[in-house]
């Protein structure tokens, strides 16, 4: 069978049961593999992805360092040896930015504020004025209330990734928190803020790195 | 938006979105979950409705 892989870590861990789920880990040169044995991916359904988020948390609880797999991340165990030793650095290095912090998650919607006028340029576009107008079409200035909210917080964010959105979700933001200063992110958000949606504590889901 | 709900928008982009890749096949196997993506789309609008709204 297969390795169904749920996180990365760089603590050892016993194998342990998870409600239905065995979970079981390997070590690859300090780096811990949290797996269950499975013949085949999961269907994306509700369900299965409750279930999958729960046992990250379970993982999560049990180790200072996490970083979780995607969803349906099946592996022969030879071939994630040789995916952990082609990417040791940036397993090591991912797990050092992620140790006792979490993931703050910010999501806009709504209008996006006005945006600041592309170059306007007669004939062919230089590259400079293209790239600009990727840039603002790409990401779009965030209402005012959000930006507050986001400069409220930033003193507290060790590390920050932007996804730009589509329709009325203008865009999500993933900041890392120390787990320390988790309670003062908390309070710099404040009250609730119309079209500004903060969820967390969550483990480091979009600061994983991608290594295939 | 309840808590279950906006448990389930972070479920579905931590999951489907984020976390490590391991292998170009889960981009592949994921390629399919519009349906996923338009519930989560869909949630994120409701919760713009329900929310109160800035008084001028």
């Amino acid at each position: 069978m297969a390795l169904y892989v749920l996180a990365l870590t760089d603590t050892p861990l016993s194998a342990w049961t998870v409600g239905a789920h065995r979970l079981e880990s390997l070590q690859h040169d300090g780096v811990h593999v949290v797996f269950e044995r499975r013949a085949a991916s999961p269907a994306v359904t509700d369900t299965e992805l409750r279930e999958q988020h729960a046992l990250v948390l379970a993982i999560a609880a049990r180790t200072r360092a996490i970083l979780p797999a995607r969803f349906g991340s099946l592996i022969e165990k030879r071939q994630l040896t040789a995916l952990l030793r082609r990417h040791e650095a940036d397993v090591r290095a991912a797990l050092e930015q992620v140790r006792d912090r979490v993931q703050m998650t910010v999501r806009v919607t709504g209008s996006a504020a006005p945006s600041p006028s592309a170059p306007v340029v007669s004939g062919a576009l230089s590259g400079r004025d293209y790239l600009e107008r990727a840039r603002l079409k790409s990401s779009p200035p965030l209402p005012r209330q959000a930006q507050r909210v986001l400069s409220a917080v930033q003193p507290y964010v060790v590390s920050e990734r932007r996804e730009p959105g589509a329709g009325r979700l203008l865009g999500t933001i993933y900041h890392l928190v120390d787990d320390s200063q988790l309670a003062d992110y908390r309070k710099a958000v404040g009250k609730r803020v119309p079209g500004v949606i903060v969820s967390g504590p969550w483990p480091p889901f979009a600061f994983s790195p991608q290594l295939w | 938006m309840d808590d279950s709900e906006k448990s389930l928008v972070d479920v579905l982009d931590s999951l489907l979105n984020q976390g490590v890749v391991l292998n170009a096949d889960v981009i592949l196997a994921l390629a399919n979950v519009d349906l996923v993506y338009l519930r989560l789309s869909a949630l994120l609008c409701a919760a713009d409705r329900v929310l109160p709204r800035k008084t001028a």
